[in-house]
């Protein structure tokens, strides 16, 4: 059995020079990550920072002070500036006097909307009863956890290579020879479903790692300790664990869906016998209710196999309960397809 | 070492491409013979389990092929007519593949074995995409080979074979044939005389006769004839089975298989094989006029 399980591997992965496929796939898709993982705001990150700097190195007790002063201040200038502006149209100030003025409030101006949302967060933050959280840094996190959506590229991997397993042998005709030998039904197809399977995880883990490690590069894993609830408000329900807790999980969640995705293809090969309505079939049954979401009822959306590989089903169910009763489901469809697929053997 | 075909009957709709198929074969090389639709390959899809018999089944030293399931299938070597392999392997990764699926425990030994047997020795690391036909046909005889199967199906094994290959391939056959069952279906009358111990003639999935050769022969004695005559126009070909014209200098020599004397001057000869095909296999324009109303 361990014999057939490495050649499916083989040719899964090694044959046709795949290895090369998979690593531009890989380089693509963290030169992608890389460029495109960012603090998604209307505003500069870099001034953001630099008042959390400010915040960080002020005392706790003196943070409100601090934020009530720059509230001010900037205030201050914002009504300067317009003030200006009206001096300026009613000729008290000349062309020159005014871009004077409005370039010393253009810093001010550039703050002013990083400033709102330290104001913001401090402000809902400060309502919240009980311990010492790190708000400030939240927005890094948000970008790991916004990046980590649907993965189109390792769909389109999943379809690429693990379609091939079973149409593969449909399109080039060596089925009748191998349909008649003693391992060419139960124990083969027990070797393509467990070589898929073992493919797909791993490709899932590497691609889930790639996006760890770029957030590493670009952000640093600094607070990745602190509660979930910091940064995902709507998971109050939900127990209290940390970032780095939840990532871990939602990984876990990710891959296994990603298995129950490669069990569906194996299924719908085996089915359809042709590489191209698989694809066609999968991309179906999978993206199109992810795509289609405004149109379907929202449950629906939360418990999806699209919210399970897209790694929101946690973060969409609200309720723990549910995202656990989903991927049972999941769980039991997928060992449901791959027991039929046993018995069409 | 039995097989036995016990009414097998396929439908495929209201079509019947096997009518109650039965018979019993034991050690030895059988050919299938049987024009296109005859139930050829059906019989062989029934064999190897790739369908499901409507009705009856094949049965293995008395036990169900179908219920024997793996064990049955561990006896099987089978060259389908047509096929492919991996194009990216290699002669002996596809033979290595095969051993696995086989559970052939000397896999690199007989490697080696068949691949010199069906002359592929020089070829075994070269891919097999860039096969011709011929070569991709041993291959596949030598994976048909793999385990040293008790029943040996092979439908047109000599399809796409150059003469060499074919008279190779023939006694390649005859080399393997002891200990077990050949059963080889073929258009082909003379892979049947160079190859086959007995021959089931075919037609419309039910068999018109059955045993070895020589019996096959006596059926049509008597039934051939030679006559010369000034021609052999259209009206002759389609009113008698020709099975040879030979020009002479007064006309043509014509070789007819006929149930009664054809003409005057015909004389009784020596039937062969070709005689046998022609008298069950071939319709004279009237024969086909009566089927087809």
């Amino acid at each position: 059995m361990s014999g057939l399980i490495k050649s499916e591997m083989y040719k899964l992965l090694l044959d046709r020079k795949k290895w090369l496929l998979i690593i531009i796939a890989f380089g693509i898709k963290c030169t992608f990550a890389f460029f495109t993982m960012r603090i998604n705001v209307g505003f500069s990150a870099g001034i953001y920072r630099e008042y959390i700097n400010i915040l960080s190195e002020t005392p706790e007790e003196n943070r409100g002070e601090y934020i009530e002063k720059e509230k001010c201040r900037l205030e201050e200038i914002i009504s300067a500036k317009a003030q200006t502006e009206s001096d300026y149209h009613n000729d008290i100030i000349s062309l020159d006097e005014f871009k004077a003025y409005m370039n010393s409030y253009y810093d001010a101006e550039h703050k002013q909307p990083a400033f709102e949302a330290i104001l913001e967060k401090y402000q809902r933050y400060s309502e919240l009863p009980d311990e010492e959280r790190i708000y400030y840094y939240d927005l890094d996190i948000q970008a790991l956890l916004g990046y980590l959506g649907f993965d189109y590229f390792l769909f389109l991997f999943a379809v690429i290579f693990i379609v091939p397993c079973f149409c593969g042998e449909y399109s080039c005709g060596i089925h009748p020879l191998i349909s008649v030998t003693e391992n060419g039904r139960g124990k083969l197809y027990f070797a393509k479903i467990t070589a898929a399977i073992f493919v797909m995880a791993i490709i899932s883990l590497m691609f889930c790692t790639a996006d760890f490690a770029i957030y590493g590069i670009k952000f640093g894993f600094e607070n990745c300790g602190m509660p979930i609830q910091t940064v995902r408000r709507t998971l109050f329900n939900f127990p209290a664990i940390s970032i780095a807790q939840y990532l871990v999980l939602n990984t876990v969640i990710k891959v296994l869906f990603d298995v129950c995705l490669a069990t569906v293809i194996c299924l719908m090969s085996v089915l359809l016998k042709s590489a191209i309505l698989t694809a066609f079939a999968v991309a179906a049954a999978v993206l199109m209710p992810w795509l289609m979401n405004s149109l379907l009822p929202q449950w629906i959306n939360r418990i999806s196999v699209g919210a399970g590989l897209s790694g929101t089903l946690l973060t969409c169910s609200e309720n723990v309960l549910l995202a656990v009763l989903s991927i049972v489901f999941h769980m039991i469809i997928t060992v449901m397809l791959g027991y039929i697929l046993w018995c069409r053997t | 070492m039995e097989l036995r075909f016990d009414s097998v009957t396929k439908k495929y709709g209201k079509k019947l491409a096997l009518d109650g198929f039965t018979l019993t074969l034991n050690e030895g090389v059988y050919a299938l013979l049987g024009p296109n639709g005859a139930g050829k390959t059906t019989l062989m899809n029934c064999i190897t389990d790739r369908i499901r018999p409507t009705s009856g089944a094949v049965f293995w030293n008395g036990e169900d092929t179908r219920k024997m399931g793996a064990r049955f299938r561990a006896k099987l070597g089978y060259l389908p007519q047509s096929f492919g392999l991996y194009p990216s392997f290699t002669a002996k990764q596809m033979m290595e593949y095969f051993s696995k699926l086989k559970n052939v425990r000397n896999a690199a030994e007989e490697t080696t074995r068949l691949l010199e047997l069906v002359n592929l020795t020089e070829d075994a690391n070269c891919k097999v995409g860039g096969f011709s036909g011929g070569m991709l046909r041993r291959l596949g005889i030598a994976i048909a080979l793999l385990g040293a199967p008790e029943v040996l199906i092979l439908d047109e094994p000599t399809a796409g074979l150059d003469p060499k290959e074919r008279i190779r391939f023939c006694n390649l056959i005859n080399e393997i044939s002891e200990n077990r069952i050949v059963i080889f279906a073929t258009h082909i009358v003379s892979d049947v005389e160079a190859i086959a111990k007995e021959a089931v003639l075919l037609r419309g999935g039910k068999i018109i006769l059955s045993g070895d050769l020589q019996t096959l022969i006596n059926s049509v004695y008597e039934k051939v004839w030679l006559s010369d005559q000034p021609n052999s126009d259209e009206a002759l070909q389609n009113d008698f089975r020709i099975s040879n014209i030979n020009k002479t200098e007064n006309g043509v020599s014509l070789r007819i298989v006929s149930d009664g004397k054809p003409f005057d001057n015909a004389v009784r000869t020596t039937p062969s094989l070709d005689d046998v095909y022609l008298y069950y296999f071939a319709e004279t324009a009237e024969e086909e006029n009566e089927r087809t109303d």
